[in-house]
């Protein structure tokens, strides 16, 4: 899978200028980080697809595994449906090799390196859902949810990368602290249904945070 | 039987998957496989005792990912789960001739710097499991690494803990690297080079897939080769893997002719590919192993240097006579080592000859720390430039591939405590044709003392190819008749003696002028001479030059191309003007973000002004106007960074100014800062630490995923009176929190800052922070109101 070209607005946003619009130094900057991206780097992805399993409390898991979806936000979000798709994206190794080599001559073009990877990553996810989509024509999707989203608790990264097999398949491993290595990595469940789902509500209003984020605070989201 | 004979000239037959047999007996994804050689131990020995029906020579103990990082939620200790494993094992072979091998999978945390795990933890984490099994297991396996720096850790841990023979497989992407980058003659190199005694592929491809990678590898290494692929690739959906074992089949013999000779297969196979390929596949009767390569290569994972044309050893790496390194050194500023090192690489250094050799500092820390940062910023190979063993010996251990040690000489005691050093850790050696009675000046007794260096590493069991010449390189001012007797030690040691050569050329001018007029000219001879490793600054083009222009002339460089894309349009490019910066003032390029011009404005200054009152009067004021537009939401954070780095370049031609003047450095206190633990994102306190640095602040930068006692350790060491902490994610804000417990438990006498972009003010003051910063521009702020 090749990335293509990322959104400035989003890079922009990432970059926290907020309705302003950079000069054209940081334009250029931007323009140059964007074609290095570009030129060095190969995502890598893996997902797999399970049934829906409900337990007799009523939560959920990935049929054939023992990892619990704990929280009434996954629930509710997988609620008709009887297939999940678990992804694993990662712009991997080398983009944080390249944001720490840049670091040690130009840090403001680590930072923008940075907004562009951020940038670029959620751009790589919608790519491969699609292409994953294109194989399931019978099916309707939900929209992406990822452990740390309401309260579908991050506690479950490590579960979630060892039933996906990501360090043997992508290289994904994950710390005690549950931060993921590569760091431009992201983990989500799609729900699957045979029959048409209803429209869910996204952004600020369902969020934990939306006392306290910054992005909020400044005018912005975080994209949810 | 032994082993390690047997697989000279036989072929061992391999179990196939485990995971995927214990998978269709129930096993849940997510289960960790390992318990059930507790609660399942008939099913282990049952799966076991199939494939050694079906043929398998030697059975993978079930105990993969048995270390202490993935069994921690368990009730089990890693030596109980191993034992375990090998019993079960054990009873599947009773009545055979099968052997069991201690299965070693990865760590499951990556290691530095992709991650934050240290190399030493990773071998202590090996060296247990190594021991729970060493008494049981007839040989050691690692499989499935893809990181060369992990899997050396656990060689090292087998080798030093155990005498069992030691069986590595990597696994590698059809790009033939590993997912760290690591490729196959790299691999093939640093392990053999390690002593293991087989080494291979195993998993990530099906045997089609591997058939090219095993061809490669088969060209780099002397060692039997284990092939141990999946059953083709698996299917997502239904997660099945879809290759027949007539298939498998079929290309493991054209793998067995690309010159594989341990095979087994791996996720997806059963006990009837085992069996088919018992039943079909042997060695012919020809079969012998390669012998060991005469060319002389070195390398990191990711980069094989070949040393089958004269390559470029970058210099600048070392104190002597560099006042402005010195004082990076005592600093432990790795930073300038970093920047150095770049530089070098840039410039086209092939390799990079590191020596961190001062009185008064630690070398051996210096020098650990020094490789460290340097291989994780570049690919490049490297030359360990010191005599003292235990300097050399802790930089090979913690090396990331084969590198250069520099040097041993003719002298009994160098040969007799270095080359087993070098050897047990499989690098190159630079032997230097001097003794105890100093440096011959005739070029056939400095030619006499290449070939006693060579016979003795050759006898302790090294390959000629890892061992380098330096003739040395005299002062033409002092010596002049010693040059000519140099290059034609040179040229016998390379003709007759057929090892590469090095010679250090910056030597040869010391005392005279135009220097580089005379470094140039001699490096030319040398190179015509038979130099094929000169040490030289790669960062004065007339070297590099020199350089490329011989491989032309000497039609080494194909069609001059490499020097044509070098050099090919430097016609077109106009001269670029030089007048145009002198308009500009110090001030305007630190505001617009200028860093070449804050420099070169800088060095003019500092000819008739006063270092403190640029900085005070022009560096200061500057940067404060740009921090003020920034908090005034006229400037954002990326012009902020691109001032801050430009007056950081300013600073620089300060610090190189007042170094060789003999002054010290200026510090308006100190700050220590640190990334907590668990936490890895590093950017916006690397920003911060700019920003102090230009306001006159030294920043004592612990890094990343820093321990709560390393805080402060260094708080009470450097007795420092504010301490800035970064997390980024909610999950490390604990971590935060515990820090700032532990300094106050110790009763410091220290301000705390914190930053980061899941920070409020209300959670800073939650957790006991003195002040909350909410970007870098007010960490300066709170670092005038605590300190001045």
């Amino acid at each position: 899978m090749k990335l293509e070209p990322v959104n400035k607005n989003e890079i922009i946003r990432y970059l926290r200028y907020g309705n302003h619009t950079p000069d054209e130094i940081i334009m250029n900057m931007i323009d140059e980080c964007e074609q290095i991206l570009l030129r060095k780097i190969t995502p890598a992805f893996t997902y797999k697809i399970f049934d829906k399993e409900i337990l007799s409390d009523k939560t959920i898991k990935p049929g054939g595994t023992n990892i619990i979806l704990s929280g009434n936000d996954i629930r509710e979000h997988l609620d008709k449906c009887e297939k999940l798709l678990m992804i694993c994206v990662t712009l991997t190794h080398e983009t944080d090799r390249l944001i720490k080599i840049t670091q040690v001559t130009d840090k403001t073009k680590a930072l923008i390196l940075d907004a562009v990877a951020n940038a670029a990553i959620e751009q790589v996810c919608d790519k491969v859902c699609e292409e994953i989509y294109q194989k399931l024509p019978d099916y309707f999707q939900t929209s992406r949810f990822s452990p740390g989203y309401g309260d579908f608790p991050l506690t479950i990264q490590k579960n979630f990368l060892n039933i996906l097999d990501a360090q043997k398949r992508i290289g994904v491993t994950i710390n005690n602290e549950n931060i993921m290595n590569p760091m431009k990595t992201v983990t989500a469940i799609v729900g699957l249904s045979k029959h048409q789902l209803p429209q869910k509500k996204r952004g600020c209003c369902c969020c934990k945070n939306n006392q306290t984020c910054e992005y909020r605070k400044a005018g912005n989201t975080c994209g949810y | 039987m032994d082993i390690k004979s047997y697989i000279k000239n036989h072929m061992l037959f391999l179990d196939g998957g485990m995971g995927t047999q214990l998978q269709e007996n129930g096993l849940e994804l997510g289960g960790i496989p390992e318990m059930l050689n507790f609660t399942n131990p008939e099913l282990i020995t049952s799966i076991h005792r199939r494939y050694i029906d079906a043929g398998s020579d030697i059975v993978y103990t079930n105990s993969f990912g048995a270390n202490r990082f993935k069994m921690s939620h368990t009730d089990k200790s890693v030596s109980e789960i191993i034992k375990a494993a090998i019993k079960n094992a054990k009873k599947a072979t009773e009545g055979t001739n099968a052997l069991v091998a201690l299965d070693i999978g990865p760590i499951g945390q990556l290691l530095e710097p992709t991650g934050s795990l240290k190399f030493e933890e990773a071998y202590d984490i090996f060296k247990e499991q190594i021991i729970a099994g060493r008494d049981d297991a007839d040989l050691i396996v690692f499989e499935t690494m893809t990181d060369l720096y992990e899997l050396k850790a656990g060689v090292l841990a087998a080798k030093e803990n155990s005498d069992l023979p030691v069986f590595c497989t990597m696994t590698f992407e059809e790009n033939m690297r590993t997912f760290t980058g690591c490729c196959i003659p790299s691999m093939a190199m640093t392990l053999e080079g390690l002593g293991v005694d087989a080494i291979g592929i195993n998993c990530s491809l099906g045997p089609r897939e591997l058939l090219p990678l095993v061809e490669e590898l088969r060209k780099h290494t002397s060692l039997p080769l284990i092939v141990k692929p999946n059953a083709g690739l698996p299917d997502p959906v239904t997660n099945k893997y879809e290759i027949t074992p007539e298939d498998f089949l079929s290309y493991m013999k054209q793998i067995v002719n690309a010159g594989a000779s341990i095979l087994g297969g791996c996720c997806g196979t059963t006990p009837a590919f085992i069996k088919i390929m018992k039943d079909n596949l042997t060695l012919s009767s020809d079969f012998t192993l390669p012998e060991k390569t005469e060319i002389s290569a070195v390398c990191t994972p990711v980069k094989a240097t070949f040393i089958t044309e004269p390559r470029i050893i970058g210099e600048r790496i070392n104190p002597t006579g560099k006042k402005r390194f010195k004082e990076a050194l005592m600093a432990h500023d790795i930073d300038y080592i970093l920047s150095q090192a770049l530089e070098q690489t840039g410039a086209g250094a092939d390799i990079l000859d590191v020596n961190v050799g001062l009185p008064n500092i630690d070398e051996k820390e210096m020098m650990i720390s020094a490789v460290k940062a340097i291989q994780s910023i570049t690919d490049v190979p490297l030359q360990i430039d010191s005599t003292i063993p235990e300097v050399i010996e802790s930089a090979l251990r913690v090396y990331n591939g084969k590198a250069i040690v520099n040097s041993v000489n003719g002298e009994d005691s160098s040969l007799e405590t270095i080359i087993p050093i070098v050897k047990k850790y499989g690098a190159a050696v630079v032997g230097l044709t001097l003794d105890k009675n100093g440096i011959p000046k005739k070029a056939d007794d400095r030619f006499k003392i290449a070939k006693k260096i060579i016979d003795h590493a050759v006898n302790a069991g090294m390959n000629k190819s890892d061992i380098y010449i330096d003739c040395l390189t005299l002062t033409a001012s002092a010596e002049q008749e010693a040059v000519m007797e140099t290059l034609k030690a040179v040229k016998r040691v390379r003709e007759e003696l057929g090892v590469n050569t090095v010679l250090g050329v910056s030597n040869i001018s010391f005392g005279l002028p135009d220097r580089e007029l005379i470094n140039h000219t001699f490096l030319t001879m040398a190179l015509s001479y038979g130099l094929t490793l000169p040490i030289i600054n790669p960062n004065i083009a007339s070297m590099t030059g020199a350089v490329r222009a011989f491989k032309l002339l000497s039609n080494i460089d194909k069609n001059s191309a490499e020097y044509i894309s070098a050099y090919g349009n430097k016609q077109n490019e106009p001269a670029k003007s030089t007048n145009a910066t002198s308009t500009l003032t110090l001030e305007e390029a630190i505001e617009k973000g200028l860093k070449n011009e804050a420099s070169k404005i800088t060095a003019e200054l500092l000819q008739n002004t006063d270092p403190m009152t640029i900085i005070n009067e022009m560096i200061i004021p500057a940067l404060d106007k740009a921090g003020k537009s920034f908090e005034a939401g006229t400037t954002f954070l990326p012009q902020l960074i691109l001032s801050a780095e430009s007056s950081q370049a300013s600073f620089e031609q300060i610090k190189k100014a007042m170094a060789s003047n003999g002054e010290k450095s200026i510090s308006k206190g100190k700050i220590v800062l640190a990334t907590v633990k668990g936490d890895v994102h590093d950017i916006g306190k690397n920003i911060v630490k700019v920003l102090l640095e230009n306001y006159g602040y030294t920043v004592i930068d612990l890094g990343k995923d820093v321990e709560y006692q390393a805080v402060v350790d260094a708080i009470i060491k450097h007795d420092v009176k504010l301490v800035g902490l970064s997390a980024l994610m909610t999950t490390t804000l604990v971590s935060m929190e515990n820090t700032i417990k532990l300094i106050r438990e110790n009763g410091l006498d220290c301000k705390v800052m914190v930053g980061g972009a899941v920070l409020t003010p209300d959670y800073a003051m939650q957790i006991g922070a003195d002040f909350y910063a909410k970007d870098a521009k007010e960490s300066v702020d709170i670092a005038k109101k605590v300190l001045g």
